[in-house]
């Protein structure tokens, strides 16, 4: 599904009175089966981009079309629109409130026109996706589970609707590191099964080993989008980098052939072994 | 100032922004006890030039605060014809079915109403003119005496400033569960009833669980650092009553004891 | 059955008497739920129930209170009988917990539940009364009007709560009663 993003604004006013304007005429796209991540710091407007593109807020001027409909218009059908795109917030485990893990993922699918026995493969399917054993879990409660389990749990009650954007909002802040590899691998081999990601996070080495675009915002304005190796590059020396690219600067100092096209681990781990080593072909 | 805490404030400097919190909660009790007291012609009379003068001295917009009582328009209705049409069912002017008008039951009604909109009046001008925290700051001296009967005051404070600054956390938390349900595809807006009713499940408990999880971590952290109780809680120093405070409370209690001798 | 200490029971109540302002501020927005499901009466009823009868008591006078200095609503004409409604369900539903032990919390909650609405209604129903429309008569009309419209209310309420008094309990937030 094409999102296409025309000249959008967003302004409310704040509990003190104060008039808050957190997108300011934003515009750019995002194709069918794009992996891409919205950066910027705290305060930016990335939670009210993704919240506006979700249909969770109304835009106070412009348009988002998906499939060249506009979702706010008075004809698009809300329910469509739930089905087609699912949003994983923080801290998602707060959303968790059935007796058991199947109703909760299920609630998800209430109102989609699933017969009983497609909604239980799809509910099935979502678990074991996200690392559970089906007929174990089932009938747990999920609110008597680990921290980890529940949100992998919250997880696959978006997942289960099968959308076809999965919108993301920090999803690795709090994991350890083998969480953070086991969750980027599996949104990396959704969005190769053909789902769109969009993915808001800090951490810049997860963007830069996994999404192909990259939208930049600053004070509810879009400065920079494109290709993330082209905007990681482009900062290559600044700290706004990855850490690859900051330890191949470090190593640099004073000859400047490490740095030259490093954003990735594996790729300062080859510019090392040209280095050293003299191989050429990075795998 | 945040408009949530804020309450309805209305930042003033009047002489009744002035007074402090405590003498003003206690006039208003005893210009509460005029009010009801009411009778006669020159009792109301009393009353109503009482509230009058406080509306004025408290140099608030009056559209502002008859604002509550305009919007209680429909209940004004009903109370009146409630004791118009019931109140005396020995007497009446006309009988029909269960409704029995009468003199006796107009007259409560009016005064029913009367009584009503200006202690309305009364507790807007203080809620008006005093900050919630002002207010809950007196309540808490007030409440002292209770101590005698075993009431633990200080405890009872405690949970109350807790429970102020736990407002702004869990309203930003019940939005984001909003949302996030939402977002799966909760209905809030059915139009059928028992879609709506059961719609409040996804809402109402991970608002609790998410609010009893911040209630068990912060009475861990207050544990952790040796609190039981909030005896030996540092205490706010108090502001002495000026003159103006005892003023204030002498003209109430004089109001009130002109009131009581008109009755006779 | 593990007991919760002093200072988690005051926690629970404060945090209690901030949803009575927050909650139906939170449901303002959805129209009419907030007529059908009386917002402000499930944190006390909670409260009492897990926190006993002085903290429900508590949560029942000081929520509206709270909620009508920070919000406007209730309103100030409405206030007293509100808080008196409150605090007795507080009151009475700490006591009934403290009381009844049929070794089923299902039971025990409901028992509860039931009792303290009732009364707390009847008594809200002589309040108003009381002070809007003193006399016999009106007396009766006031207290059956407000059983009649408020039983949807009551109805969800009573499944309602006793669903989050066991999540909270599945999420190991308070203690299981036996």
């Amino acid at each position: 599904m094409q999102i296409t993003i025309d000249n959008l604004s967003y302004t409310y006013t704040d509990p003190s009175g104060q008039t808050v304007h957190a997108l300011q005429s934003v515009s750019c796209s995002i194709d069918p089966g794009d992996f891409t991540g919205i950066i910027g710091r705290t305060g930016c407007g990335k939670t009210t981009l993704i919240l506006l593109i979700a249909g969770l807020l109304t835009p106070t001027k412009g348009h988002i079309f998906l499939d060249g409909r506009d979702i706010n218009d008075k004809s698009y059908d809300r329910n469509l629109l739930r089905q087609s795109i699912g949003v994983v917030f923080q801290y998602p485990e707060v959303q968790l409130f059935e007796t058991t893990v199947e109703k909760d993922v299920a609630f998800g699918l209430t109102y989609s026109r699933l017969g009983s026995k497609e909604k239980e493969d799809r509910i099935e399917w979502a678990l074991e996706t996200m690392g559970f054993d089906f007929e174990k879990i089932r009938k747990q409660s999920p609110l008597a589970l680990s921290g980890g389990e529940k949100r992998r749990v919250a997880i696959a009650g978006v997942l289960a609707v099968k959308p076809k954007i999965l919108i993301f909002d920090e999803p690795i802040a709090g994991l350890d590191p083998y969480g953070r590899q086991n969750f980027m691998e599996l949104v990396s081999r959704l969005n190769d099964d053909g789902t769109t990601i969009i993915m808001i996070s800090h951490n810049m080495d997860a963007l830069a080993e996994y999404t192909k675009r990259l939208i930049v915002l600053d004070e509810g304005k879009v400065i920079q989008s494109g290709k993330t190796r082209d905007i990681f590059l482009g900062w290559g020396r600044d700290t706004r980098g990855t850490e690859p690219q900051q330890i191949a600067s470090l190593i640099s100092k004073g000859k400047n052939t490490l740095l030259d096209d490093v954003v990735t681990y594996d790729d300062l781990i080859f510019a090392l072994k040209k280095q050293l080593l003299g191989v050429e072909q990075h795998e | 100032m945040n408009k949530l805490l804020a309450g309805r404030y209305l930042v003033g400097n009047s002489l009744l922004h002035r007074l402090d919190g405590r003498v003003k909660i206690i006039c208003l009790l005893i210009l509460i006890a005029l009010v009801i007291g009411s009778r006669s012609v020159s009792s109301y009379a009393i009353s109503v030039s009482a509230v009058c003068m406080i509306v004025l001295l408290s140099k608030l917009p009056p559209a502002y605060v008859l604002g509550p009582v305009g919007r209680l328009w429909l209940f004004f209705i009903t109370i009146f014809l409630m004791n118009a049409l019931f109140f005396d069912t020995l007497n009446p002017l006309y009988s029909w079915w269960i409704f029995h008008p009468s003199v006796a039951g107009i007259k409560q009604g009016f005064s029913v109403v009367v009584h009503v909109v200006l202690v309305l009046i009364l507790s807007s001008v203080l809620t008006m003119t005093t900050s919630p925290t002002e207010v809950t700051t007196a309540l808490e001296s007030l409440i002292k005496p209770l101590k005698l009967i075993g009431v633990p005051t200080e405890d009872v404070a405690m949970i109350i400033s807790i429970a102020i600054q736990f407002i702004p956390t869990l309203l930003e938390e019940t939005e984001a569960i909003k949302m996030a349900q939402i977002a799966r595809g909760a209905r809030f807006e059915s139009k059928k009833l028992k879609e709506r009713a059961f719609s409040v499940f996804p809402l109402v408990i991970p608002i609790f669980l998410s609010a009893f999880k911040r209630a068990d971590e912060l009475s861990l952290a207050m544990e952790a650092r040796g609190y039981r109780n909030a005896k030996k809680r540092t205490k706010r120093k108090k502001e002495p009553l000026s003159s103006k405070d005892y003023i204030a409370l002498c003209i109430c209690v004089a109001l009130c004891l002109v009131q009581f001798l008109l009755l006779r | 059955m593990k007991k919760m200490s002093y200072v988690k029971l005051s926690i629970i109540t404060a945090v209690s008497i901030a949803l009575c302002v927050v909650l139906p501020m939170a449901f303002h927005s959805i129209p009419n739920a907030g007529s059908i499901i009386l917002p402000m009466h499930i944190p006390v009823l909670l409260c009492g129930l897990i926190c006993g009868p002085f903290f429900g008591l508590l949560a029942g006078l000081a929520g509206p209170l709270l909620s009508n200095l920070f919000t406007g609503m209730p309103p100030a004409a409405f206030l007293p009988q509100m808080m008196i409604e409150l605090a007795v369900y507080g009151l009475i539903c700490g006591l009934m917990m403290k009381m009844i032990r049929t070794k089923k919390v299902f039971v025990d909650l409901y028992i509860s539940l039931i009792v303290s609405i009732i009364i707390g209604r009847v008594v809200a129903g002589i309040a108003k009364a009381l002070i809007f429309a003193p006399g016999n008569f009106t007396m009766a009309v006031w207290t059956t009007s407000y059983f009649v419209t408020g039983w949807p209310g009551i109805v969800i309420q009573l499944v309602l709560i006793p669903a989050v008094v066991f999540a909270l309990m599945k999420a190991k937030l308070i203690p299981e009663r036996y």
